[in-house]
C-alpha cells in the first residue's frame, strides 16, 4: 500500500484524549440550569426566556468581538461565555431592562474575564462581578413581580413591585413571609425574586446532576450550605431558629450561588482541603453580609471576596507552601518603581 | 507497602481482543539498531539468530532473518533519534545460525549460568535480576499497560506453557516457592490456572485474576509476561529473542490484528499485513497511545519493546486552537504520583520550584494530558521540566 498521501502528525504523547473538553463540561452546566430556566418561564412568562437568551447571546458576542479585535483565537465556542450569560440573567429580576443585562455582559466578559487573560485566568466570577456592578442601578433592579406573573417582552409593568422573600427577611419580617409563602412554595419557587433563583428544588436537582456527572465536586456546595445553615440556626433573628434558617436557605439564590457560582472552576480552589475551607468561608461571609449589608447583595459580595482567596489557598496551603509564602512575601515590591517593573515583566510573559 | 491499582482508562481493546496471533509474512528487510561497532559489515551473509552487535547496555542483538547485510548506516529509530543500524536483506531461506544452541534443561543448569544465558539471548527487561537474593517476591506482569494493547493477553492465551516455563526459571533463579502472575484478564487467568492444575510438577505460580492487583512485599522483582516467555524460549528452546507479538490496532487500521513479527521489521509491513490504513488516518504510532511515539516515517523498525503499532483517524484528533487551563483540577485527581500538574504548569519556567513540588516523581504516564478538558500538553511540558531540573538549574 502507498502511504505517501497520508498527512501524518507528529506530536508528543499521550496520543489519545478524553472526549469531555471544556465545551462538553460547559454544556453539562447549561443542561443543569435548564430545569430552573423552564420553571422561570412558567413563573414569569416568556420574558424570562428572552432575558436569558439575550444575556447569553450578548456574552458570546462580546467574547467573539474582543478576541477578534485583539486577533486572538476565537474561544466563544467553548460555551463558557454562554454559562456566564445565563447566570447573569438568572441573578437579575425578570423586569431588568435588556440594556442593563448587556452592560453586565460587557463588564463580565471584557473587563473581568478577557482582560485577565481569558478562560481560567479571571480572579473574580464574571457573573457575580456583573451582578455587583448592576447594584448601582438598584432602582431599576429592584422592580420585582410576584409569582405566576407574565411580564411583557418590552417595558416595565407599572406598580407590580411585590415583596420578595429576601426583602421580607431583610426587614426581619419572618412572620410576614410565612404568611405570604409557606415552605413548600419556597422550595418549589412559587415566589417573587430573580429569574433563576426562585426554584430551589430544580436548582438542587441541577446541582446534584453536576456532582453525579463529576463536573463539580460536592465539597464547595455542601460546605457552603452547611456552614450557612449552622450559622443561621445559631444566630437567628427572631425566636424561630429552624424556620429562620430554612427560609434563608431557600430564598435569595443561596442554592444557585452554592452550586453554580461558588463552585465555578476558575475562581475556586482545586485542592480538596482548600475547597472545604473556601466553601465554609463563603457560607460564613454570606450570613455575615446578610446581617450587616444594606441591600440584598450578601451572597454576591461574600463569594467575590472568597474568589480572591482561591489561588493563595491552593498555592500556600500545601506541603512546602509555607516556604513559598515566606519567599513570595520577601519578594513583594515595596516601592512604586518596583511594582511597575514587576507588572511590566508579567505583561510580557503573557502569551 | 501495599499497592492497589484501580480506576483507569477506556480500554478500547475490542478490535484486536479475540484475534489470534498471526505470523507476519517474512519482511524483505530487517533494520536492527546497534550501539557501538556492529559485528558484521555490509556485504556479509548472516543467518537467522546470528549475533550482529550490541544495543545499549551491552544487550546482544540477533538478526531474525537470514540474508546479506545491505548496509550499516545511520537510520531513524522509532524513538525519533538516529542510530547506527544493520540492515539485513531477507533472502527468505531462513537459514538458521549454527550458534543457536540445542535446548537445555533449566533444572540442571546452575543459576549463574542461566543468567549469562539469558543475557546472551538478548533479553531486555532483565533489570530486576539485579535484586536477586534480596527480592522477597517475583511478579510476572500479565496486565496490559495501556489501552488498545492486547498482545499480552494473546500471549498468555496462546503460549501459557511458555509463560509458566519462564515462571519456573524465575522461581529457581530467585529461590522463591511461588511466582505471582498478575492477570487482568479472566480468560487468560482461567487458562493459566487450569494449566497449573494439570501440571504434574509442584505449582510454581499463582494467578490472582482480579482487576485490582494487590501485593505487599518490600522488594518485588517485576517481569513482563513477554520476558517470561522469552526466558523459556532462550533456556528451554535455545532461541535468542528475535521476534515479538505486536498489536496493530486503532480506528485507522483496516483490519486490526495481533502479529508475531521479527524485531527490526519496518512498521509499513505490519500495516500492510493488516490491510493498510484508512485514507483519513492522521497519526501513526509505535507503542501504546499514552507513551508511544508518533511516526511520520513508516520505515522505522519495530524494536524489542514495541508493543503496538496504532493508527488513528482524523475525527479522533482532540486538540484545541487555544489550549487553556480552566482550573478544573482533574489532572490532580488522576495523577498516580499525587502531583499537582496545574501548579507544575504554572511554574514550568522555574526549575527550583518544580523540584520542590516533586516533578522528578512524574512518570510521564500521560494521564493528566488525557483528562485535561483544556487540551493542554501537560505531560510534554513536564518532560522538558524534568530535563531542566536534572540539568541542575538553567535558572531564568
Amino acid at each position: 500500500m502507498n502511504y505517501n498521501d497520508l498527512k501524518l502528525t507528529a506530536s508528543a504523547a499521550p496520543h489519545i484524549r478524553t472526549r469531555s473538553g471544556t465545551r462538553q463540561l460547559m454544556g453539562e452546566v447549561l443542561t443543569a440550569l435548564l430545569p430552573a430556566l423552564g420553571f422561570a418561564v412558567f413563573n414569569f412568562g416568556i420574558r424570562a426566556l428572552a432575558n436569558v437568551l439575550i444575556s447569553a447571546g450578548g456574552c458570546c458576542v462580546f467574547e467573539l468581538l474582543y478576541r477578534a479585535i485583539c486577533k486572538k483565537d476565537i474561544t466563544a465556542g467553548d460555551l463558557s461565555a454562554a454559562v456566564t450569560g445565563v447566570l447573569i440573567a438568572f441573578t437579575c429580576p425578570v423586569t431588568t431592562p435588556y440594556e442593563l443585562l448587556l452592560l453586565g455582559d460587557f463588564f463580565a466578559i471584557v473587563l473581568i474575564k478577557q482582560l485577565w487573560g481569558g478562560i481560567g485566568k479571571n480572579l473574580l466570577n464574571p457573573a457575580l462581578a456583573a451582578r455587583a456592578l448592576l447594584l448601582f442601578w438598584s432602582g431599576k433592579m429592584s422592580v420585582t413581580v410576584g409569582p405566576r406573573t407574565s411580564v411583557p417582552l418590552w417595558g416595565v409593568p407599572d406598580a407590580v413591585t411585590s415583596p420578595t422573600p429576601m426583602s421580607l427577611l431583610r426587614q426581619n419580617d419572618l412572620a410576614g413571609l410565612q404568611e405570604l409563602y409557606g415552605l413548600p412554595e419556597m422550595l418549589a419557587g412559587l415566589t417573587g425574586g430573580a429569574v433563576g433563583e426562585v426554584c430551589t428544588l430544580l436548582l438542587l436537582l441541577g446541582g446534584v446532576y453536576l456532582i453525579v456527572r463529576r463536573v463539580i465536586s460536592w465539597r464547595i456546595p455542601v460546605c457552603y450550605l452547611g456552614t450557612a445553615a449552622v450559622l443561621l440556626f445559631l444566630f437567628p433573628r427572631g425566636n424561630a431558629p429552624a424556620d429562620w434558617m430554612l427560609y434563608n436557605l431557600l430564598g435569595g439564590g443561596l442554592v444557585l450561588a452554592a452550586f453554580f457560582m461558588a463552585a465555578d472552576y476558575a475562581t475556586s480552589p482545586i485542592r480538596p482541603a482548600c475547597q472545604m475551607i473556601y466553601g465554609a468561608g463563603c457560607g460564613a461571609l454570606t450570613v455575615l453580609f446578610r446581617y450587616i449589608a444594606p441591600g440584598n447583595e450578601g451572597i454576591c459580595i461574600a463569594v467575590l471576596l472568597m474568589n480572591l482567596t482561591a489561588r493563595p489557598l491552593d498555592l500556600y496551603l500545601r506541603p512546602g507552601g509555607l516556604k513559598m509564602l515566606k519567599k513570595d512575601l520577601q519578594e513583594l515590591p515595596s516601592k512604586p518603581g518596583e511594582i511597575k517593573k514587576q507588572f511590566s515583566g508579567r505583561l510580557k510573559k503573557q502569551p | 507497602m501495599p499497592f492497589i491499582f484501580s480506576g483507569g482508562l477506556p480500554e478500547q481493546k475490542a478490535a484486536s481482543y479475540n484475534k489470534p496471533i498471526e505470523k507476519l509474512p517474512p519482511p524483505p528487510v530487517a533494520v536492527l539498531p546497534v550501539a557501538g561497532r556492529p559485528a558484521v559489515r555490509a556485504g556479509d551473509y548472516v543467518t537467522a539468530g546470528q549475533r550482529i552487535g550490541e544495543a545499549r547496555h551491552n544487550i546482544p542483538v540477533h538478526t531474525p532473518v537470514s540474508g546479506r547485510v545491505a548496509a550499516v548506516e545511520q537510520r531513524r529509530r522509532c524513538t525519533g533519534e538516529a542510530s547506527l543500524c544493520v540492515v539485513v536483506e531477507n533472502d527468505r531461506k531462513n537459514a538458521l545460525c549454527p550458534a543457536v544452541r540445542a535446548p537445555l534443561n533449566p533444572e540442571s543448569l546452575p543459576p549463574e549460568e542461566t543468567v549469562t544465558l539469558l543475557r546472551e539471548a538478548g533479553l531486555t527487561g532483565l533489570d530486576p535480576l539485579g535484586v536477586r537474593g534480596k527480592a522477597q517476591a517475583v511478579l510476572i506482569d500479565g496486565c496490559e499497560s495501556e489501552p488498545y494493547l492486547t498482545c499480552r493477553r494473546r500471549l498468555l492465551l496462546e503460549r501459557p506453557g511458555a509463560v509458566l516455563g519462564g515462571a519456573r526459571i524465575l522461581a529457581r533463579l530467585f529461590g522463591v516457592d511461588r511466582v505471582h502472575i498478575a492477570c487482568g484478564d479472566r480468560d487468560a487467568a482461567g487458562l493459566l490456572q487450569q494449566k497449573i492444575r494439570q501440571d504434574k510438577a509442584p505449582a510454581v505460580a499463582d494467578v490472582p485474576y482480579t482487576r485490582r492487583a494487590g501485593y505487599s512485599h518490600d522488594s518485588c522483582a517485576v517481569f513482563g509476561a513477554a520476558d517470561a516467555a522469552a526466558m523459556y524460549d532462550a533456556v528451554c528452546l535455545g532461541k535468542p529473542l528475535t521476534h515479538r507479538v505486536v498489536t496493530v490496532s486503532g480506528s485507522g487500521v483496516v483490519e486490526p490484528k495481533n502479529l508475531l513479527c521479527p524485531v527490526g521489521t519496518p512498521i509499513r509491513f505490519l500495516l500492510d499485513a493488516c490491510g493498510g490504513v484508512q485514507p483519513k488516518t492522521f497519526k501513526i504510532l509505535t507503542g501504546g497511545p499514552m507513551t508511544g511515539h508518533a511516526q511520520t516515517d513508516l520505515d522505522v523498525p519495530i524494536e524489542k519493546n514495541t508493543p503496538a503499532v496504532l493508527a488513528f483517524c482524523k475525527d479522533e484528533e482532540r486538540t484545541a486552537a487555544h489550549p487553556a487551563c480552566i482550573r478544573c483540577g482533574r489532572c490532580r485527581v488522576v495523577c498516580p504520583e499525587k502531583l499537582e500538574p496545574f501548579l507544575l504548569l504554572q511554574y514550568a519556567e522555574q526549575p527550583d520550584i518544580l523540584k520542590d513540588m516533586g516533578i522528578l516523581r512524574c512518570t510521564e504516564c500521560g494521564m493528566c494530558s488525557y483528562v485535561c478538558p483544556g487540551r493542554l500538553n501537560l505531560t510534554q511540558s513536564f518532560q522538558t521540566g524534568k530535563q531542566r531540573v536534572k540539568k541542575g538549574g538553567g535558572k531564568t
